[in-house]
């Protein structure tokens, strides 16, 4: 469906990739920006490409891990202009206790969010494209142009520094991140 | 080495923190983006088609001035081997190839009328689609305008309809080697509004979508 919109380049192709993978194309942006307005930007221009440069691809289940490469490419891009300075330190607004929610869950997700957002941006690329899109470790590659290997050692490294902030909330990251 | 709560526990909190953001992109505005990046595209064509003019010309004069340079220097002696040098015919100077001027002047919106969203003039180095959409502005009637050179009539396709492109018309445009312009109004039901043609190899082509002036 997706793949022969593409093809095709319809005008309502830009309502079926919005609706099919425009909120996850966000979410990889937000997480990888840390800017909700810029991250709607890059899933702006994520879906824009895909309907100028989507109709090469033949296989639908394609379509998903290109869109994130793209979108996850076009993230970095902007972060490494320098588009905005981040303040990573600063608990997303969206993060609030839920009814039900025991504190210590929340504050624990507001630790893993601050030690992934004090990561380098390649690796906190990496983390998002693998453990937030599910892309596996060859996709992950693919996506941001390095080896495997190298990714897998980028996912351990940040698991570890994970593992460390929260075994110690004292390390708790309070460092921007780099580019 | 494998930590799955780890894991577990990294990818809820970065799907708690995506996924609760709200959602407001709508294709529409995805649509006003590409109208505009085509605006833009299609001003820098002009402007390369305008770069490429100027590189011809500035290639003819410079043959025309080294030809009348050839002509200054003195004939060789008899005892050198006349060697026939190329002369530069008179035409080779600086005249631009017709096809890169445009002979068709961009949209103007007549008396009553707003330009919603245009392209052009631009001319087709080989036959390709055009497309261009207007913004949404709560009509019911749009003014579509084409004007074409070549001698082949275009036919011109609006879509509309919600979701837009569920509901098509079309009419065709007549075009003149020395360029000619179509008006049709077209009835729409929605906000949005498509136009896309093929424009066919060596013509020039200008497009808009004009909504009534509030």
């Amino acid at each position: 469906m997706t793949v022969q919109a593409l093809r095709e380049r319809r005008i309502d192709t830009l309502a079926v990739l919005l609706d099919t993978y425009g909120r996850e194309i966000q979410g990889v942006a937000y997480l990888i920006l840390r800017d909700r307005a810029l991250a709607e930007d890059v899933t702006i221009e994520t879906l824009l490409t895909a309907f100028e440069r989507g109709g090469s691809i033949r296989v639908e289940a394609a379509v998903r891990p290109w869109l994130l490469r793209v979108a996850a490419n076009k993230a970095l891009t902007v972060r490494r202009s320098g588009a905005r300075v981040i303040h990573l330190d600063v608990v997303p607004d969206t993060l609030r206790v839920r009814e039900g929610d025991l504190a210590g869950e929340t504050s624990d997700r507001v630790a893993i969010l601050q030690a992934v957002g004090a990561l380098p941006i390649q690796m906190r690329a990496a983390v998002v494209l693998r453990y937030y899109a599910d892309l596996p470790v060859e996709g992950v590659a693919a996506a941001l142009g390095k080896s495997p290997n190298t990714i897998k050692a980028q996912l351990q490294t940040a698991l570890a520094r994970l593992r460390r902030t929260l075994s110690d909330p004292a390390m708790a990251p309070g460092e921007t991140s780099h580019a | 080495m494998h930590d799955d709560l780890l894991e577990r526990r990294l990818g809820a909190a970065l799907h708690s923190d995506a996924d609760g953001l709200p959602f407001t992109i709508t294709a529409a505005e995805i649509e006003r983006r590409m109208a505009l990046r085509r605006r833009s595209l299609a001003g820098r064509r002009l402007t390369m088609l305008f770069a490429a003019a100027v590189g011809i010309s500035l290639v003819g004069i410079g043959g025309a001035l080294s030809g009348l340079f050839n002509r200054s220097l003195p004939t060789p002696s008899e005892t050198v081997a006349p060697t026939p040098a190329p002369r530069p015919t008179a035409t080779a100077a600086v005249t631009v190839p017709p096809s890169l001027r445009p002979p068709l002047g961009p949209l103007e919106a007549p008396p009553g009328w707003t330009i919603s969203g245009s392209v052009g003039p631009e001319f087709a180095l080989e036959t390709h689609v055009v497309s261009v959409t207007g913004a949404g502005v709560g009509e019911d009637h749009v003014l579509v305008v084409l004007s074409c050179t070549g001698t082949e009539p275009i036919e011109v396709t609006v879509e509309d309809g919600k979701p837009i492109g569920s509901h098509t018309q079309t009419f065709q445009a007549a075009c003149k080697p020395d360029g000619n312009t179509t008006t049709e109004t077209v009835k729409v039901t929605e906000q949005g509004v498509g136009v896309r043609y093929v424009a066919p190899k060596g013509a020039w082509t200008v497009l808009g979508i004009l909504v009534p002036s509030s």
